[in-house]
């Protein structure tokens, strides 16, 4: 009788809170809205940036009604820094002379792309806005994107532009001749072939670097095998290398065309033929030499399961090494957790197709006033104190300089963070003071890494999977089936390539192949590539 | 409700009218939960339709082009049709029997109990249900890990057995994603058991235990058969789901390895994996249908085996 009460009280109190929840989402309380908003990190960014918006907005309409109004949206890691509206304020100072007004519309990362779809179908208006995780050529056919040469829009309003960015990375964002988008100022090659390693380990087995290599030590993959082996003779009980669930793209001369594995430029694209990757003698030799590491013990078992980062294995003593991509800074930040770290490179640094046509900014036609957001960008990419603020905020409160002229942020200074966004992915990076830590030279560095880099041939191509969806569903998912155990060298590829290219052609690889071929030729003539 | 029919049948029908304000403070109860359901069920069925056409943000549901079948295409594309339809569906009729055998064996088990150690129990037994599939999947790593595992450093040593690399062996996850489903969701299922059990007249086992009827025997001819509808119920709304998968449970525990999906590849997971890829809403969509479409006839035709059977219990 007691068991049948107590179920009773269970069973009512369920009920009751069922209805509470259905009555509070019902009348739609404020209270219930912000629960339901912070249960979520998107959830609650997006709040954040609604609230920055409106916040702003009422802003706009007490002031001078002769400045326009711009919306710059980009996407931060953790979504609207708590300072944003203070740093946008000193950020107008600048920009009243030119007669404009901004606003800054920061959401996270995850959440970016969804609150851009939204944005962007629903008409709000959006003057700048960054293209990380968009996807390019869906808002291009939508319609979605600004023109930016159309009536000599950026002649006219974007004089400082072309000079900033460089006329070829210019020209390798074109999308079918035409200008929708301009990349940042940023490392765009990768050195391939690299593999970063704990130095205490390296002293360990008594290497030393040769007196005239630079911060990343070019050897063969021969030297590079003697080491690890002594590595593995020195420490047998330690991982000695973590694959990256990237290893094609860091590890091969593959390029991926269109963003994927499926038909690529082979030998750092320097021929326009697609190919099938999973064919070739690269990725072979690549899946080769991540099995013979592991059938060493160089791999952990558990390396396809564990997904803990590197650093963190680092920084706990539980790894000695892994893949990585090298540029200027790499050492610095691949020693960043507390672990110093040495970098190793055996291939190319490298352009890929699409390395520079990646996170780029744009004009959406949702935009108020195209030639307001062109000058805002003109702005972006030339005056070093709008992009100072716009990276790490204001000065003596969100950074320091240093003596060598590098920026000393309060998070690095180990303090709180009130304010940063990411500095890679604005537009006049360059402009910008360097971080402290690195070389006072880093941004020379970089352009001349970019300019010395192998380029793929096929830079500025974009792809467009439309016609092919159902097959890149299907090879994608025959992809997933073997690419761990073949890239993280659990499974022997003198048996399992065959069977997974087979599997994948019977998908209709061979029609993506053929769709890319096609969309490849017809760019390259219009581009006059050869 | 064979009994209530033929009671019906005898006293005259009153006119709908009246029958309708006798039962108007039920039909106010039920108000709520049919807007509910109207909403929630109802009202989204209109946009079934996106699973035909090609999507498009711009022109909306109403105005993107029709394509037909086009979009159901892939799930057809290679043999993997067959293979996740297959798991699927040998997945769900293996959780249907073992979680209904083990919830009703430890509903019967809980009904004997009495007293603060019921109460304890019925929560321990309930704690899996409310765990996330993330943090289960983490709970079977630590047990499974190749080189840190329980089993392969404590368990196995013990019957000197060498290590098993779990994440690749596909033999062994049938037996696996089995066990941590009937872990998962005995408790959750036990409790309507138990209210079941609860519901019987205490008198039947009274003139049971003075006619010299053992414990196993009243279990056996009173709780078991009384239990019956309960179990046809909810074993037709299990097959209703049986082309639904729990994504978490395919997904998070075998940790999504690539080397498994022979065996741990539904349909749910499946269209994840896809899909993530490409993004495309109209695939997505398509299968939901599809999972909706033969969802909806497993149930007619397990309804109509019952209807056969036990016409009693049927449900509609």
């Amino acid at each position: 009788m007691k068991a049948k009460k107590s179920l009773a009280v269970l069973l009512s109190a369920a009920i009751a809170a069922g209805m509470m929840g259905c009555g509070s989402a019902a009348t739609g309380s404020s209270d219930a809205g912000t629960t339901a908003a912070a249960g979520t990190a998107a959830g609650s960014a997006a709040t954040s940036a609604a609230g920055d918006a409106a916040q702003s907005e009422s802003t706009a309409a007490a002031s001078n009604g002769e400045l326009k109004h711009v919306v710059m949206s980009f996407p931060t890691f953790t979504g609207a820094p708590q300072d944003t509206q203070m740093v946008q304020d000193a950020m107008n100072e600048i920009l009243k002379d030119k007669g404009i007004e901004i606003e800054l519309l920061i959401s996270d990362l995850s959440s970016y792309k969804q609150n851009m779809t939204l944005a962007l179908s629903s008409g709000e208006q959006i003057d700048v806005m960054n293209l990380i995780t968009q996807d390019p050529a869906t808002l291009i056919s939508q319609g979605s994107l600004t023109d930016l040469e159309a009536d000599s829009l950026m002649d006219t309003y974007g004089p400082g532009i072309k000079d900033a960015i460089g006329q070829n990375y210019i020209d390798a964002c074109r999308v079918n001749e035409k200008l929708y988008s301009l990349p940042g100022q940023h490392d765009y090659a990768q050195g391939r072939g690299c593999i970063a390693i704990g130095t205490e380990y390296l002293d360990g087995i008594g290497y030393k670097a040769p007196a005239d290599a630079g911060e990343i030590i070019h050897i063969t993959e021969d030297e590079l095998n003697d080491i690890l082996a002594q590595l593995h003779t020195k420490y047998p009980d330690m991982e000695l290398i973590r694959p990256a669930s990237n290893g094609v793209s860091q590890y091969t001369s593959i390029d991926q065309l269109g963003g994927n594995m499926f038909g690529v430029l082979l030998n750092y694209g320097s021929d326009l033929k697609v190919e099938d990757p999973f064919a070739s003698d690269d990725y072979k030799q690549f899946c080769e030499l991540m099995y013979g590491w592991n059938q060493k013990g160089y791999i952990s078992a558990d390396a396809k399961t564990d997904t803990t980062s590197v650093g963190v294995l680092e920084a706990q003593k539980a790894l000695i090494g892994y893949q990585t991509g090298g540029k200027p800074g790499s050492k610095v930040q691949e020693s960043s957790l507390g672990v110093p770290m040495t970098i190793f490179q055996t291939k190319e640094d490298f352009i890929s197709s699409s390395a520079v046509a990646s996170f780029t900014w744009a004009i959406p036609t949702t935009t108020g006033d195209a030639a307001a957001a062109m000058t805002l960008l003109n702005e972006l990419y030339t005056n070093a104190d709008l992009e100072n603020l716009l990276v790490y905020g204001i000065k003596d409160k969100h950074y320091t300089l240093q003596d060598d002229g590098t920026a000393l942020t309060t998070s690095a200074a180990g303090g709180t963070s009130t304010y940063g966004t990411l500095g890679w992915m604005a537009p006049g990076q360059f402009l910008t003071y360097v971080p402290t830590g690195n070389d006072p030279d880093l941004w020379t560095q970089t352009k001349t890494f970019n300019e010395n880099s192998t380029k793929s041939k096929a830079s500025g191509f974009t792809f467009d999977g439309t016609g092919v969806t159902n097959e890149i569903a299907a090879v994608q998912a025959v992809y997933d089936e073997y690419k761990t155990g073949l890239e993280y060298g659990f499974l022997d590829p003198a048996t399992a390539l065959p069977e997974m290219d087979k599997k994948m052609i019977a998908a209709g690889l061979q029609k993506i192949i053929d769709a890319k071929q096609q969309q490849l030729d017809t760019w390259a003539t219009a581009a006059g590539v050869k | 409700m064979s009994r209530l029919e033929a009671s019906a049948g005898k006293v005259p029908q009153k006119p709908l009218g009246k029958r309708m304000k006798r039962f108007l403070p039920i039909y106010l109860i039920m108000l709520p939960g049919l807007i509910y359901l109207f909403i929630n069920n109802y009202m989204p069925l209109p946009g079934l339709m996106v699973a035909f056409k090609q999507y498009n943000i711009k022109k909306g549901i109403y105005g993107s082009p029709f394509v037909g079948m086009k979009n159901f295409q892939y799930l057809f594309q290679t043999g993997d049709a067959l293979l996740i339809t297959r798991n699927t569906i040998l997945y769900n009729l293996a959780f249907i029997v073992v979680n209904t055998f083990m919830a009703i064996l430890v509903a019967i088990v809980l009904s004997e109990l009495t007293g603060k150690i019921k109460n304890f129990y019925q929560s321990a037994i309930l704690l899996p249900n409310l765990i996330s599939s993330v943090i289960i999947g983490y709970l079977a790593f630590a047990f499974l890990s190749v080189e840190n595992g329980f089993l392969n450093n404590t368990i196995l040593p013990l019957f000197g057995q060498s290590k098993v690399d779990w994440y690749s062996e596909t033999k062994y996850w049938p037996f696996i994603l089995i066990f941590v489903s009937a872990w998962k969701s005995v408790g959750y299922n036990c409790i309507i058991y138990l209210s079941a059990i609860m519901g019987i007249d205490k008198s039947i086992y009274e003139s049971a235990s003075i006619d010299g009827a053992s414990k196993m025997q009243q279990i056996r001819y009173i709780t078991l058969p009384l239990l019956k509808p309960t179990v046809i119920m909810l074993t037709l709304m299990a097959i209703g789901r049986i082309f639904y998968s729990d994504f978490g449970l395919f997904y998070q525990v075998p940790m999504n390895q690539g080397a498994l999906y022979s065996v741990t590849n539904t349909i749910d997971t499946y269209v994840y994996r896809g899909l993530i890829q490409v993004g495309n809403i109209s695939m997505s969509a398509a299968a939901g249908v599809y999972q909706s479409v033969v969802g909806f006839i497993l149930v007619l035709v397990a309804n109509l085996f019952v209807r056969k059977l036990d016409p009693d219990n049927a449900l509609v």
